[in-house]
């Protein structure tokens, strides 16, 4: 599965441990600020094959969640957590992670070729032990601050760059359509949060599934058999079978990551 | 093993804040009309139907309380009922504080040797205990003369808790909790949409060799990801089998439409 990475965030005394574990403590809530990564993605191979160097990759998502595994030990914190969470008892299978006890609300653009990191805001978490990241798929508005013109507008995401193999190389565009509401669920997320810590979250896209299994954004897309007029230009669009495939990929945890630094 | 624990003190009842006195309180079980009867054309996107044959589900690990209290009632007897019989059907009755039992917990889980009947029939115990399942399904498909059949068995274990139970028990009274198993669930075509709809013709595709079975190898050899349906969020499945035995995760609510979280 994932491979771990653990980033140990102030823990400064036992005795504030055996504090957060006890009943009598009222978890803290701390203000952590929150950035989307950018800087592009490395050129990555297909399942099917193609070397994929991709050039444009936006995604139009909002609210993000932090969860801690498994059942909280505290009623305190438990009456923290819908303190700062809005408590929605789920649809059996409607719902699935750990314990949401962090959010950053709002919507926001994530941009992998942004030229750096890109401010998204302050989260709000409580202290815990957070294992995973959620976030909730949206179509793009020009209250994101997007151009008349821009083809993200009225879409979830936009991908596009080159896919090579055995000597063809084609131009790719897709256009992707994630249904509101859809969330991302189980983005690996290690903090070992405590009171008095600091940390930036950084939300990543990734290309490729850092974990044996190597999985790619565009596994199971046959971009020769998307080119029947063999111009070596294909428009993947809503309603096609490698938009399916995309998308699908897209919404799984395997390609998003948060980073703490 | 079966371990029931009732815990009813004077001291427990001011605790909680509840009226002094006990009274009965009472777990049963339903398939409702959906399994009993069947999912009627109407209920479907897509025009089919389905009545089920067989319909058990091992349950355990119930528990019953008042808040966020301790228990009142523990029970971890595992028993197996075929929910296609009319219901609904007695899991315990036991005498408890009075009070508001809005937290219910409950699980569908793999059948063990300790496993006993609840309704079932010794052969469709047996069947559960010998292979391990929490769920097993046989039914009919039917749409305009085309006719499939299923018999699915599935080895997922469910917890449903926070179930937001409504019974409230009386002094001298008695009142119920009802375990409600929503057929109609295994044909959802999504994972995690709150509107999913209700549909068979994908499934119907997926009987390859179109013996007018389909079997849970169909299932699993029927790659999904090009549906624009089918959602799965951040499962990463992507086969039939999958889905629907995902789904078996949804087959559990609380006194008809209460909702449970699950693990």
């Amino acid at each position: 599965m994932m491979k771990t990475m653990v980033r140990v965030l102030g823990l400064t005394a036992l005795p504030l441990l055996a504090a957060v574990c006890s009943s009598d403590h009222e978890p803290a809530t701390l203000p952590l600020p929150v950035v989307a990564r950018g800087g592009g993605l490395s050129a990555f191979v297909t399942a099917e094959g193609y070397t994929v160097e991709l050039a444009e990759l936006r995604v139009a998502l909002g609210d993000l969640q932090f969860t801690v595994g498994g059942e909280t030990h505290a009623g305190l914190l438990r009456d923290a957590r819908r303190a700062l969470v809005r408590e929605a008892f789920a649809h059996p299978g409607h719902y699935a992670g750990g314990e949401v006890t962090g959010q950053l609300a709002g919507a926001f653009i994530i941009d992998a070729f942004a030229p750096g990191e890109v401010a998204l805001g302050t989260a709000t978490l409580l202290e815990g032990d957070y294992h995973g990241a959620n976030f909730t798929f949206r179509a793009a508005s020009t209250e994101d601050g997007l151009a008349a013109d821009d083809p993200l507008l009225g879409h979830t995401a936009l991908m596009a760059g080159t896919a090579s193999r055995a000597g063809a190389a084609y131009t790719f565009h897709a256009v992707l359509d994630i249904d509101a509401g859809t969330q991302m669920v189980g983005a690996p997320f290690t903090l070992a949060l405590r009171a008095g810590a600091g940390a930036t979250l950084a939300l990543a896209v990734l290309a490729v599934d850092p974990s044996t299994e190597g999985d790619s954004l565009l596994d199971g897309v046959d971009f020769a058999a998307l080119d029947p007029d063999g111009n070596h230009v294909v428009e993947i669009l809503p309603g096609d079978a490698a938009h399916n495939i995309i998308r699908r990929t897209l919404q799984v945890h395997d390609h998003w990551w948060v980073d703490v630094r | 093993m079966r371990k029931i624990v009732v815990v009813s003190t004077l001291a427990a009842v001011a605790a909680c804040g509840g009226d002094a006195g006990t009274g009965t309180l009472a777990a049963e079980i339903w398939g409702e009309d959906f399994i009993e009867h069947g999912i009627p054309a109407s209920e479907f996107a897509d025009g089919w139907s389905v009545t089920f044959g067989k319909f058990l589900v091992s349950v355990g690990g119930l528990t019953l309380a008042r808040g966020g209290s301790p228990p009142d009632v523990s029970d971890d007897t595992q028993r197996v009922f075929d929910v296609t019989r009319a219901g609904p059907f007695p899991i315990l009755t036991r005498v408890v504080p009075s009070g508001r039992y809005d937290t219910t917990s409950y699980r569908l889980a793999p059948a063990t040797a300790a496993t006993v009947p609840g309704n079932c029939a010794e052969a469709d115990l047996d069947l559960m205990r010998d292979r391990g399942y929490s769920v097993y399904v046989e039914g009919t498909a039917q749409k305009a003369g085309r006719t499939k059949t299923f018999r699915w068995a599935f080895a997922t274990d469910t917890t449903y808790h926070a179930c937001q139970s409504t019974a409230v028990v009386d002094s001298n009274a008695a009142a119920s909790i009802q375990i409600t198993i929503h057929g109609d669930h295994l044909f959802y075509d999504d994972l995690f949409s709150s509107t999913p709809a209700v549909t068979f013709e994908v499934v119907a595709g997926a009987d390859a060799d179109d013996d007018g079975e389909v079997t849970p190898a169909e299932l699993q050899a029927f790659d999904i990801r090009t549906l624009p349906n089918y959602g799965t969020g951040s499962t990463g499945i992507d086969n039939l089998w999958d889905f629907v035995s995902h789904l078996t995760r949804t087959l559990g609510h609380i006194d008809g439409e209460g909702h449970c979280e699950t693990r």
